[in-house]
């Protein structure tokens, strides 16, 4: 055959993943780039449930199609997968015709679905509300999005795919009616960690050095092993780029000074697939397309409790805040529908938060009980105008916009990734020709016989699942290390029990360089329990030291609390305020943390008379006549200050005299 | 038949009650359910740190105290009672060897470092940490405990050398123990205050100080997190301080703070030798009213009413709960509301108004607590009082971040003192 296209994927959710891997098995050469790390979009803000038939009878082509996949998935990811079964439960008063249509619609396309009356129901779960009349069993079950994902992108490079994560796509060039070459920035430190030269100096992904425009095969020669995720990151670049020139015009001139700019790189594939998700629109947008996708944003609320086993949904007309979805020792209440622009135009709000609880407690009353942890938000987009919200289209931009070379994927659901990968990936290989046929549904995803390949992967790629925590970090898997407490190893987070080296494993990253308390957070869950990192988020950041400087360190710090605090905002009331109170006060009060710092200068640098009160009280903001000392609007001159009165102080003690 | 029934037993209800009995109540008593409260404080007692619009901290506290709003509390209750409470509570602990407290220049703010390497600003202290003062211009060595990690020593040294115009040196070095629970805080201290032999059979002082002594160089002076006993604190101190031939200072560090412990503690003996009765353990579960006067309230061990339930009935009642931190202030997703007499607490309407988008912003909910009369009554939404015989002290006092005012310790002391004084003038 001779020639194999090279395909050019946009997007590193379960989708875009689920492509690579298909085409990389069919033999085409494949490249997959991420702006962030993988599973950032929609996938890692989603509900988790692995869909059941049962739950779209009542349109049976997507019933059929849920109903192959679910059982595909579980078959080549039963590792990711946790055979929790749903119920779909009916309320007292609840609309019986919906819950009679979803019986006949299940009966009809030969669904095994049970039946079970309110006594059945409360058997298995007897949390339930007391309104339970009926359900019905389904095959519901949790899916893990971020191994999920992994997996994926684990299994396209065992068949030579090329996945670049922390890379965005920044421009698409159009010639003559055909899609030419892509500009990508590789993010120089993905994370906002702070700056190190390693001495390397030069990009460790492929050929985009600076000027040299190289063509795919040298690019891809220069990488050599393509399995170098998130390779982006390596080596250590000078950020910048378009941002500092926004107004660069896209034309040669302007191509040939962004070059010069060596955290861009182009690539010149056969075909473009973009699979940006939410964000297709904006990649399409790059070429001068526009795609015809609606949004809507979805709320989530993490408790501090599960009260199911099973995911249980309340089966009604309305559709929001009808599920909770069980997780280890948390429970994920979802998920709310409001329409949005885009998925800039998210806002979050305590009012979805209220509704996710009310509707919620209605169904289990437990979970009116624990704290809500956190809330987080998603954004669903799907072709404007399909019946239901997990609709999918291929968008073919040669039909729509006369431009050959890309194809924009709308919609999906993670339930239906594996299809929708295999019918994008059938019309690629069509246009070249190709007639091989997917295998996706035959090959058991990486991990499947032994999950240390799909624990490696997530190391590798540097996703963490807030599902299955720290499994990168299990004892005995670097080294004879161990994570447990003990004598040396002092705990660091309690509420998590997240000791010393599994931060100090965690700031570790394949290029060594230390990583932000985000990252560190991700890795190991420390603040992310109860205390929302009131009582540990500070001793998280003098662990980074003396690794990061002092003021990198505080502003990591910073950086973190923030994160801690956006996600417990929108759920704050009895004791999770209790909380937010108790650690106000030991940030602002105990740790003074929210006033400026304060500087002292000695007698001498401040010459202190003891004056008026006004005087006294006015120097105490004075500033910068005092010479020498860097003075600042914060600084004092420390003899204003109690000195101790007439306490006794002992005399600075003679060297030597110490010494026993 | 009680003279005074004091609801809680934090810093504003220790003075209430005992202003209270030394005023001349005969019988007053103090319903503090939960002593555990003081492992949240620092047994810093800070009485005005910051005002508005100004970044350094206060220097002269009389002066600035005048400068603050009318319905400050300080304004509230007036200046002289403000030092007579002062003194009062400074009085408690001068001529007791107990718990030394300092109140240096007591006029004058007193700067200390944090356990984050901040310079922070209180007024009356312990002399467990009192070596610690930077406003001496001694140098100073911090040694942390690899097993502790509340103070990352090298951090918060290297924090402090920045903002002060002397040596601040940093180690850290093991405890000399193995704890069996995290955070060892306590474990650490009991082991101090037994003075517990070590594997190689040195008793642990002298090990700890033996571990620290190759650290030090020429530093006059010590700091080590607040770990150093919890009944034998001054004796623990004192060893190190001969053994090492320097002065040991503690830096109060997040829960659990053993400062702040040993400050409850001391103050419930205070108020035992005195004759206050104090009821541990049990919250109150319920209170009965007639008119404008409160009746009784009840408490019970377990927190649920039984026919049992025993019944306090007094002739004036102080509400010192807390604010939010301590419970006596709660939300729900609708509202806020004072716990115990449900007296009314003023909020803005909807969630989203209660918090603002930075970690350590200046958040509305912060200042949730009751409004407070010129009698600190709590009052109704229409400004009269809620009942006749109620006053507020403390922090369940709403209105102010008397957190980012610093100024906790002494609005509690403050208040504490004026509506005994108050509450007795009425009775009488
Ligand atoms: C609230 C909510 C709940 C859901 N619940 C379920 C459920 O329970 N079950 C189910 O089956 N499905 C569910 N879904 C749907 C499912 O999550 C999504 O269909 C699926 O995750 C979409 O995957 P994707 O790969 O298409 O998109 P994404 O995961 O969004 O991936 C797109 C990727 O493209 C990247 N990208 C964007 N722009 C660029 C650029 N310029 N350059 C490079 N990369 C770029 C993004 O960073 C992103 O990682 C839910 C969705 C939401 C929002
Ligand atoms: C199925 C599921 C279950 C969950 N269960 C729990 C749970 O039990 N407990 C819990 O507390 N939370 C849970 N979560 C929430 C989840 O861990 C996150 O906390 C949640 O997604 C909120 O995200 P965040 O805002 O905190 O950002 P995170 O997702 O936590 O972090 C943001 C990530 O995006 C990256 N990033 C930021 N900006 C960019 C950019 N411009 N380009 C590229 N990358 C970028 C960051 O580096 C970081 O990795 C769950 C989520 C899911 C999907």
């Amino acid at each position: 055959m001779g020639y194999t296209p090279h395909i050019l994927v946009i997007g590193g959710g379960v989708l875009g993943t689920g492509i690579a891997r298909d085409l990389a098995i069919r033999g085409l050469d494949v490249t997959l780039v991420e702006r962030g790390t993988l599973a950032t979009g929609a996938t890692g803000r989603m509900q988790g449930i692995l869909y059941s038939a049962a739950r779209f009878a009542d349109s049976p082509d997507m019933a059929k199609l849920v109903h192959s996949e679910n059982e595909t998935l579980r078959e080549i990811a039963g590792h990711c997968i946790e055979d929790t079964g749903g119920l779909l439960v009916s309320h007292a008063g609840d609309s019986d015709e919906r819950f009679e249509s979803l019986l006949e619609g299940c009966a009809e396309l030969d669904f095994p679905v049970e039946e079970l009356d309110a006594e059945a129901v409360r058997e298995r779960e007897p949390e339930l509300g007391g309104d339970v009349e009926r359900a019905l069993a389904v095959p519901d079950a949790v899916v893990d999005p971020f191994r999920l994902t992994v997996a994926n992108a684990k299994g396209a490079l065992e068949y030579g795919a090329e996945i670049r994560s922390h890379t965005e796509i920044i421009d698409v060039a159009v010639e003559d009616g055909t899609i030419g070459t892509v500009t990508v920035r590789r993010d120089p430190s993905p994370t906002g960690k702070p700056e190190v030269d390693d001495g390397r100096g030069e990009p460790a992904t492929d050929g985009g050095r600076p000027g040299e425009t190289g063509t795919r095969d040298d690019q891809r020669g220069d990488t050599d092993g393509k399995e170098v995720p998130g390779s982006g990151r390596r080596g250590a670049h000078a950020p910048g780029g378009l941002d500092t020139s926004p107004s660069l015009p896209d034309d040669v001139a302007g191509r040939f000074e962004r070059m010069k700019d060596d955290s861009l790189d182009e690539i010149d594939a056969d075909y473009v697939v973009n699979a940006a998700g939410p964000w297709a629109g904006e990649v399409a947008g790059l070429a001068g397309f526009d795609l015809p996708l609606s949004f809507s944003q979805g709320a989530m609320v993490v408790v501090d409790d599960c009260p199911v086993d099973a995911v249980v949904t309340r089966w009604r007309e309305d559709d929001e805040g009808n599920t909770v979805v069980p997780y280890g020792t948390n429970a994920l209440l979802g998920t709310t529908h409001r329409d949005v622009a885009g998925p800039h135009d998210v806002t979050e709000e305590g009012a979805e938060v209220d509704l996710l609880v009310d509707e919620l407690s209605e169904v289990v009353p437990a979970v009116w009980d624990p704290h809500a942890l956190r809330s987080y938000w998603g954004v669903r987009s799907w072709p404007e105008g399909a019946d239901s919200e997990h609709g999918f289209a291929i968008y073919d931009h040669g039909e729509y916009d006369d431009c050959w070379g890309m194809s924009s994927v709308l919609g999906g659901s993670l339930t239906t990734h594996r299809a929708v990968a295999e019918a994008v990936a059938g019309d690629v290989c069509r246009k070249f020709g190709i007639s091989r046929t997917c295998r996706t549904a035959g090959i058991p995803l990486p991990g499947s016989e032994d999950e240390q390949i799909l624990d490696d992967a997530m190391a590798e790629f540097d996703v963490d699942s807030p599902l299955v925590r720290r499994t990168r970090r299990q004892p005995g898997q670097r080294g004879s290390e161990t994570f447990e407490a003990g004598p040396d190893n002092p705990v660091v987070c309690e509420c998590q029990a997240v000791t010393r080296a599994e931060i100090q494993d965690a700031m570790r990253d394949e290029s060594g360089t230390a990583l932000d308390l985000n990252d560190v957070r991700i890795r190991t869950s420390a603040s992310m329990g109860e205390c929302q990192g009131g009582l540990c988020a500070h001793r998280l950041a003098a662990e980074l030291y003396p690794t990061c400087d002092s003021e990198t360190t505080e502003a990591t710090l910073d950086g973190l609390l923030a994160e801690r605090w956006k996600g417990q905002r929108h759920t704050l009331w009895g004791e999770g305020l209790q909380i937010a109170m108790q650690n106000y006060a030991l940030h602002a009060g105990t740790m003074n943390r929210k006033s400026e710092s304060t500087v002292l200068l000695s007698s001498r640098e401040a010459d202190v008379s003891t004056g008026s009160d006004d005087q006294e009280n006015e120097k105490s903001g004075m500033s910068g006549k005092t010479g020498g000392v860097s003075p600042s609007a914060n600084s004092v001159p420390l003899g204003l200050f109690d000195d101790g009165g007439d306490r006794e102080r002992s005399e600075r003690p003679m060297w030597g005299e110490r010494q026993r | 038949m009680t003279d005074v029934a004091v609801v809680g037993g934090g810093l504003g209800g220790c003075m209430a009650a005992l202003t209270a009995v030394r005023d001349g109540a005969e019988s007053v008593r103090v319903v503090a359910p939960s002593p555990e409260r003081y492992r949240h404080e620092t047994g810093l007692i800070d009485v005005l740190g910051y005002v508005p619009d100004r970044e350094t901290p206060v220097v002269r506290l009389s002066f600035e105290m005048r400068r603050l709003p009318d319905d400050h509390p300080y304004n509230l209750v007036g200046a002289k009672v403000v030092d007579e409470a002062l003194e009062t509570f400074d009085d408690l602990f001068v001529a007791d060897d107990g718990l030394p407290y300092e109140r240096g220049q007591s006029d004058r703010n007193a700067l200390f470092g944090t356990a984050t390497g901040s310079v922070r600003p209180t007024s009356r202290y312990p002399e467990s940490v009192s070596a610690g003062l930077l406003s001496d211009d001694r140098p100073v060595r911090l040694v942390g405990f690899e097993q502790l990690t509340h103070l990352g020593a090298t951090l918060v040294g290297d924090r402090l050398a920045e903002s002060v115009p002397y040596d601040v040196a940093a180690t850290s070095v093991d405890f000399p123990m193995t704890p069996s629970e995290y955070p060892p805080v306590v474990e650490f201290a009991r082991a101090l205050d037994r003075n517990e032999e070590t594997a190689d059979g040195t008793p642990i002082r002298e090990a700890l100080a033996n571990e620290i002594r190759p650290e030090l160089d020429v530093e006059p002076r010590v700091g080590v997190p607040a770990v150093l006993g919890l009944e034998e604190s001054e004796a623990v101190r004192s060893e190190l301080e001969t053994d090492l031939q320097a002065e040991v200072f503690e830096i109060p560090i997040g829960r659990p703070n053993l400062p702040g412990m040993r400050l409850g503690r001391r103050l419930f003996e205070v108020l035992e030798a005195e004759g206050v009765i104090v009821d541990e353990g049990a919250p109150v579960v319920g209170v009965e009213t007639a008119g404008e006067r409160i009746e009784n309230v009840s408490i019970a061990e377990d927190g649920t009413e039984t026919e049992d339930t025993e019944q306090v009935r007094a002739d004036t009642y102080v509400l010192a709960t807390g604010g939010l931190a301590a419970g006596g202030i709660e939300a729900d997703r609708e509202g806020v509301s004072e716990r115990v007499f449900d007296c009314h607490v003023p909020h803005p309407d909807g969630r989203e108004n209660w918090t603002e988008a930075e970690p350590l912003g200046d958040h509305p909910f912060v200042e949730f607590g009751v409004n407070v009369d010129g009698e600190l009554r709590p009052c109704g939404p229409d400004g009269t009082p809620e009942y006749d015989n109620l006053r507020a002290v403390g922090r369940v006092i709403g209105g102010r971040d008397f957190v980012a005012e610093q100024s906790t310790g002494g609005v509690a002391i403050s208040t504490g003192y004026a509506a005994a004084l108050s509450a007795l003038r009425d009775e009488s």
